[in-house]
């Protein structure tokens, strides 16, 4: 037979064991981060800019301190630059940066490679692209894949210039 | 049953369970007199038969060894100090299960604790962790910035007025 002890100390273990560990946590004050590529909004994510700019003074330059001081300054130059450019871009730029870092990391990449192809082709050919993906931004993600299988699409770009959208379009915001 | 001279006229199989009866003492005595007679004449009936008759003699003379006079006692003890063993061992388990399982209580509490206070910290550290690489990932961030630049296209604004519909 269990003695009343042996009763208490099975009860302590089971309570022990069933306790999860996020419930300890919460109730030690810890808050669960927001887990990657979890679903969450294009304009409510903090860039690592935003991050850095709102960092105290001092834990922004102790950051600075650990690069070299040519990075240093190079650095701080590029973050000048992007803080000048009109806040709709930075908007815009901020956008696009947080549905980039949405895609699975192989697709981040199939884009910067797409943008970079985007950015070789001839001014005509470029321009024809751009307005072809803001014209994209007007359709919804079933009407887009429709449309890149399209005669019509296919007969006005030429297989890379198709290749280089298609690769594109996962950054385009969702209708 | 006719027995005939020379060579062995048994069937096979026929020889060698008259043999073995013989020897066994255990034929008729009609088949054992025409047995006899067939073994005048066949030599390797003959021979198998001496075969069989030495086995039968071998195990007539064999004489199991006799028990010894303590051996039921011998055997009561032996049981008795198993069992003593047994209950020894028994004992000596439910005397440590007692004090185990509050001690085991204690340490699952305390490794619990100890686990999630490790946890925690982890969390404490993975929290200042970005900031410890955040320089990284600023110059990550405007490089795709940059990259992001060339695409001339604000995809923040839905779509416009002047958007045709493909």
């Amino acid at each position: 037979m269990l003695s009343r002890r042996d009763i208490l100390a099975l009860a302590a273990v089971g309570v022990a064991v069933s306790i999860p560990a996020p419930l300890w946590a919460q109730r030690r004050g810890g808050t669960a981060r927001t887990p990657p590529h979890a679903s969450r909004s294009d304009t409510d994510e903090r860039t690592p800019i935003e991050e850095f700019e709102t960092m105290s003074p001092e834990a922004q330059q102790k950051a600075l301190n650990r690069l070299s001081p040519a990075q240093r300054e190079k650095l701080q130059e590029r973050l000048k630059r992007f803080n000048s450019l009109p806040p709709q871009q930075q908007q815009a730029l901020k956008t696009l940066y947080n549905r980039l870092h949405q895609l699975p990391p192989e697709r981040q990449d199939a884009v910067r490679k797409a943008i970079r192809k985007l950015s070789e082709q001839p001014a005509e050919r470029q321009q024809a692209m751009r307005q072809e993906l803001r014209d994209m931004t007007a359709l919804t993600p079933t009407e887009r894949h429709a449309h890149l299988a399209s005669r019509d699409f296919r007969a006005r770009f030429n297989k890379k210039e198709q290749d280089i959208l298609r690769d594109m379009s996962p950054l385009l915001p969702d209708r | 049953m006719g027995w005939s001279p020379g060579t062995c006229s048994l069937e096979d199989g026929v020889a060698e369970e008259l043999i073995v009866g013989y020897a066994a003492r255990s034929l008729d005595p009609e088949a054992e007199l025409g047995f006899e007679r067939h073994l005048k004449s066949c030599s390797r009936c003959q021979r198998l038969a001496a075969q069989q008759g030495a086995v039968w003699s071998a195990l007539d003379a064999w004489r199991p060894p006799a028990v010894s006079p303590d051996f039921d006692r011998t055997l009561a003890l032996r049981i008795a100090a198993s069992r003593r063993i047994s209950s020894r061992i028994y004992a000596f388990a439910k005397w440590i299960w007692r004090p185990a399982l509050p001690v085991a209580a204690i340490s699952a509490v305390l490794a619990g604790f100890f686990l999630l206070k490790d946890q925690h910290t982890a969390r404490q550290v993975l929290e200042t962790q970005p900031s410890a690489q955040i320089e990284q990932q600023v110059e990550h961030a405007l490089d795709d910035m940059d990259i992001l630049k060339q695409i001339g296209l604000d995809v923040s604004a839905q779509r416009s007025d002047s958007a045709r519909k493909i």
